[in-house]
């Protein structure tokens, strides 16, 4: 009896131990092919930030779907990006309604002609809108240390398909939004996710034929 | 041994009069005593202010020379050290914004504060206004800041709120911290705890500050520039320390080397110094037991005047002849010297009838002082005296005083002629005698006081020049009136006539004002109705505004504002310093930013006894020139006294005349001289004039001395010349200071000693035995 439940436990054992070296020589295999694949293609965040800082300028179209909790149904806003190396980045809202906002070096300038409105300020001054602003800003330019001043940042998938997510550091960021996600293709962004601490989520959305 | 009774008893008062001066005699610096006893309300909101109002306790301070993200960096380096230091209240340099409990106080009393809280806000048409405005933000960017209160605070109250504290957040923002408009210095404030005329603790904070930046800075060409009241009062007090103690080690080398070459003898040279000591003793402890305190201005001032007791030792050592007694020889010179005291106390005395506690002080000091010294030669130095005091022969016999004198006396006619000149120079100057602006006291250098000005500009820091006090019963009626004030003054700022104003009543509005409000706010029932009206056709959710209704029913009841309620929060510094008890009535100060026309400022304030207008400058220039025409006109009213105590002791017309003149000739032609080269006379010239008075009287009274001998007449004429030369070397080497207030009185006695010993010896009585 006793000899008899030791088999069947040695005979579990040995069938378990084959069991997961099998699944270890798979895990393995996939290992190595992405290791190959890495070496080949090198596509880290640091691939991704080089390739992002050789674009010297660019102007997008884009439409953007913001879900809030306050509102029945989502709002929706189109109009265009624009950015220029190092540091100047623009997002101009055509539709419903105007407004501009440009961010050179440390200003922000808002304008709304239909209201007459234009005020300048300073980023330093606006933390979480610094932070915001450089979610944006900081990967365009390529550059990582200043992204890694305001967020956590992970990095994941292929050049053709890669996501950057952005977990806030800043505290008063971080106590508005949760996270960020921007989804590309090579030195493309197509997709800005933000979604706030209340929930609300806002998608961005770039297109890239004109 | 009958010497020895005095002498005992001196040393007895000396020791209580020591005692009494350690221990028993505050200094103080407090201005209060300075002002007129009968002071109006105005003139003590001014002391108060300029003793410890905010303007007078803050540091300003700029970094200069780095490119902007040193200077950024080190701002912000430097004022997080700052705020770690407890001598400070408040380090600002643009980074810190309103703290959490700041914000959560003004956020829950938003219906009590916001000015556009009315009826018509919370009605249907208002409240759809208000989300159209919300949504528009909603589809900013920028709307992820302002979403967080919207179901609570539809209508915006809360900015509101926040905007009178947003306005005065200054200066222009570079990396996040202030800069001066030309982004070449970076801005700091920083508020101590002590008032400006707390030295220590000022000093303390000042080399905090140093030492901070120094940390901050590490290696990096950049420069601190310190300013303010606190940071001048540490730095004049270190120059004027400084030069005062380095001077006074060449004083005493200078006078000592001179007193050494003719009496040769230490003890000698150290007893000259006896009367002066006790008489700076008697004066200080008068002035103690009179007022319970001295007054750190009389006490400087005060020994400047006792400098005439410094010739008292002179006459008595000089006059010792070989054979005869240091007793006999007092009671040669006594009556002289006698004469001489007593005119001196006697034009001190009348500042005892001062309305000015400190003018009373610093007459006081003199006349007790001179007074100590007379006696002290009188009574103690023959005992203390060495039996022989051996003047070499060669100076004595050489003087040749007579001719000497006679030769001069050709001249008698110039002293009267040359006061008709100076009075006729200072006639045709066309610029008043005297200079009674405030400035020019200050030792601060004009330099400095350009880089104040600046950057008090560049951060929009009140200098408190010029500014409105409101007065009334209390805090209520003094808020009411503000803000009644605030409809006056609103179209002055617009029309430009001044850059602007603050009030408490911008952050704390009177109850009355609040009560409005209140009522101004809908019961929950109509509110619920005129919300379910203005929501439809909007893209909210029907109950997306629950929050609000909850809070403004609450706010419907909550208790009103006073300014008690702001206690804990950053911003009752601010109210307490505008609005505060003086006695028994409440003042709200109101600070007035950049006055360009001061007339239709005043124009528009006319009548109403509630409300003072206060040119800091001029109040406090209008106060000194109160103190010294007192002064001048106490002076004249003693003339007459001196007129008669002189014509009496000389018992002849003439003998008044030939003491006078000299006096008042080298005093008129300094005060012309001085006049053409500053332009107008300040109040440390005058205490020099009175001080050339002193000794010009002194000096003419031993001139005019009947003298038996002419060996005699030699020795007067020596013990004058040693007199005069230490006066002219002592105040000569003053003059060489750069500080204001030592050069001032240097320059000014150096001359009118030396003009005054001149003129004494050009009218100086013929000896019969000689003429």
């Amino acid at each position: 009896m006793t000899s008899g439940i030791k088999t069947d436990w040695a005979h579990r054992l040995a069938r378990r131990i084959r069991h997961i070296s099998r699944w270890l020589g798979i895990l393995l295999g996939f290992v190595f092919t992405a290791t190959l694949a890495s070496a080949a293609e090198r596509w880290d965040i640091d691939a991704l930030m080089s390739a992002l800082s050789r674009i010297d300028s660019g102007e997008k179209r884009y439409t953007e779907i913001k879900t809030m909790a306050l509102l029945k149904e989502p709002m929706r806003l189109s109009g265009t990006l624009s950015y220029r190396a190092p540091s100047f980045l623009e997002k101009h809202v055509l539709s419903p309604f105007e407004e501009r906002y440009t961010v050179d070096g440390d200003s922000l300038t808002i304008e709304n002609p239909g209201k007459g409105i234009k005020q300048t300020l300073s980023l330093a001054s606006q933390p979480a809108i610094w932070a915001f602003v450089e979610s944006i800003r900081a990967p365009l330019a390529g550059d990582l240390a200043t992204l890694n001043r305001f967020y956590k940042v992970n990095f994941g998938g292929s050049e053709r398909n890669w996501l950057l997510a952005l977990v806030p550091t800043e505290p008063d960021m971080a106590r508005l939004v949760r996270f960020i996600r921007i989804r590309g293709s090579g030195d493309r962004f197509d997709r800005i996710e933000i979604e706030e601490t209340g929930g609300d989520v806002s998608v961005m959305t770039i297109e890239h034929q004109p | 041994m009958r010497g020895r009774l005095p002498v005992f008893a001196w040393l007895v008062l000396m020791a209580i009069g020591l005692w009494i001066a350690l221990f028993r005699t505050p200094i103080s610096t407090d201005l209060t005593h300075f002002l007129p006893k009968k002071a109006g309300m105005a003139e003590q909101i001014l002391v108060e202010q300029l003793r410890q109002g905010v303007a007078s306790r803050l540091l300003l301070m700029a970094l200069e020379g780095g490119n902007e993200t040193d200077l950024a960096g080190v701002s912000r380096h430097l004022a997080e050290q700052l705020r770690k230091n407890d001598s400070f209240v408040r380090v600002d340099n643009g980074t810190q914004g309103l703290s959490a409990a700041d914000r959560e106080f003004l956020f829950r009393n938003r219906y009590l504060l916001s000015p556009k809280v009315s009826e018509q806000r919370f009605s249907v048409a208002g409240l759809r206004q208000a989300f159209e405005a919300r949504l528009a933000e909603l589809a900013s960017p920028a709307g992820l800041l302002e979403k967080e209160f919207l179901p609570r605070d539809p209508t915006g109250e809360f900015l509101e709120t926040l905007r009178p504290w947003m306005k005065s957040a200054g200066p222009s923002l570079r990396q996040g911290v202030w800069f001066s408009p030309d982004g070449k210095r970076a801005l700091l404030v920083a508020e101590t705890k002590a008032p400006a005329f707390d030295l220590d603790a000022q000093a303390e904070a000042v080399t905090s500050i140093r030492d901070s930046f120094a940390a901050a800075r590490e290696n990096r060409p950049i420069e601190l520039l310190l300013s303010g009241p606190g940071a001048f009062s540490v730095e004049a007090n270190a120059t004027i320390t400084q030069d005062a103690v380095r001077l006074s080690l060449l004083n005493t080398l200078a006078i000592t080397l001179l007193l050494a070459a003719v009496y040769r003898s230490v003890r000698v040279i150290l007893l000259g110094l006896v009367p002066l000591a006790t008489g700076a003793l008697a004066g200080t402890c008068a002035v103690s037991l009179w007022s319970g305190g001295i007054h750190g201005i009389t006490l400087g001032f005060g020994a400047t005047l006792l400098g005439v007791a410094a010739d008292y030792p002179n006459h008595l050592f000089t006059h010792v002849r070989r054979g005869e007694t240091s007793r006999q020889t007092v009671r040669l010179i006594w009556p002289t010297l006698r004469l001489g005291i007593l005119t001196n106390v006697a034009g001190f005395a009348a500042t005892l009838f001062s309305g000015f506690e400190g003018l009373s002080q610093l007459g006081v000091f003199a006349a007790t002082g001179l007074m100590a010294a007379g006696l002290t030669c009188r009574w103690i130095m023959p005992t203390l005296m060495p039996d022989h005091i051996d003047l070499p022969n060669r100076i004595i016999k050489g003087l040749h005083a007579d001719e000497f004198l006679t030769r001069l006396h050709r001249f008698r006619f110039v002293p009267p002629l040359l006061i008709l000149v100076a009075i006729a120079s200072i006639a045709g100057s066309g610029v008043p005698l005297w200079n009674d602006d405030i400035e020019a006291l200050s030792p601060v250098p004009e330099s400095r006081k350009a880089l104040d000005e600046a950057l008090r500009r560049d951060l929009g820091a009140p200098d408190l020049r010029q500014l409105i006090v409101v007065t009334g019963e209390d805090a209520e009626t003094v808020l009411r009136r503000s803000e009644h004030l605030r409809g006056i003054l609103q179209p002055l700022v617009d029309n430009k006539t001044m850059a602007g104003f603050d009030m408490a009543a911008f952050y704390l509005p009177s109850r009355e004002t609040q009560s409005l409000r209140q009522s101004a706010l809908p019961e929950t029932e109509a509110l619920r109705r005129n919300l379910d009206e203005a929501l439809q056709g909007t893209p909210f959710k029907p109950n997306a505004f629950e929050p609000f209704v909850a809070d403004l029913s609450q706010a419907k009841r909550a208790p009103l504002l006073d300014e008690t309620s702001f206690a804990g929060t950053s911003f009752g510094l601010k109210i307490e310093s505008l609005l505060f008890r003086h006695a028994d009535r409440w003042v709200a100060l109101i600070p007035l930013i950049g006055v360009a026309d001061a007339a239709q400022l005043q124009a528009a304030l006319v009548a109403d006894k509630n409300l003072i207008y206060l040119d800091l400058r001029e109040e406090s220039s209008r106060l000194l020139r109160d103190y010294r025409r007192e002064a001048t006109h106490l002076l004249g009213a003693s003339l007459v006294a001196i007129v008669i105590l002189l014509t009496a002791g000389l018992r002849s017309m003439g003998g008044m005349l030939r003491v006078l003149t000299p006096m008042a000739a080298a005093a008129f032609v300094t005060a012309a001289v001085l006049m053409r080269l500053h332009g107008g006379l300040s109040l440390y010239h005058l205490v020099s004039l009175l001080l050339v008075m002193g000794l010009g009287m002194d000096q003419a009274l031993f001139f005019n001395k009947p003298s038996r001998t002419p060996e005699e007449r030699n020795r007067t004429f020596l013990s004058l010349l040693i007199c005069s030369f230490s006066a002219v070397t002592a105040f000569g080497i003053l003059a060489t200071s750069n500080v204001n207030i030592l050069n001032a009185i240097g320059s000014t006695v150096a001359m009118g000693a030396a003009l005054a010993v001149l003129f004494a010896a050009m009218l100086a009585r013929r000896n019969p035995s000689s003429a």
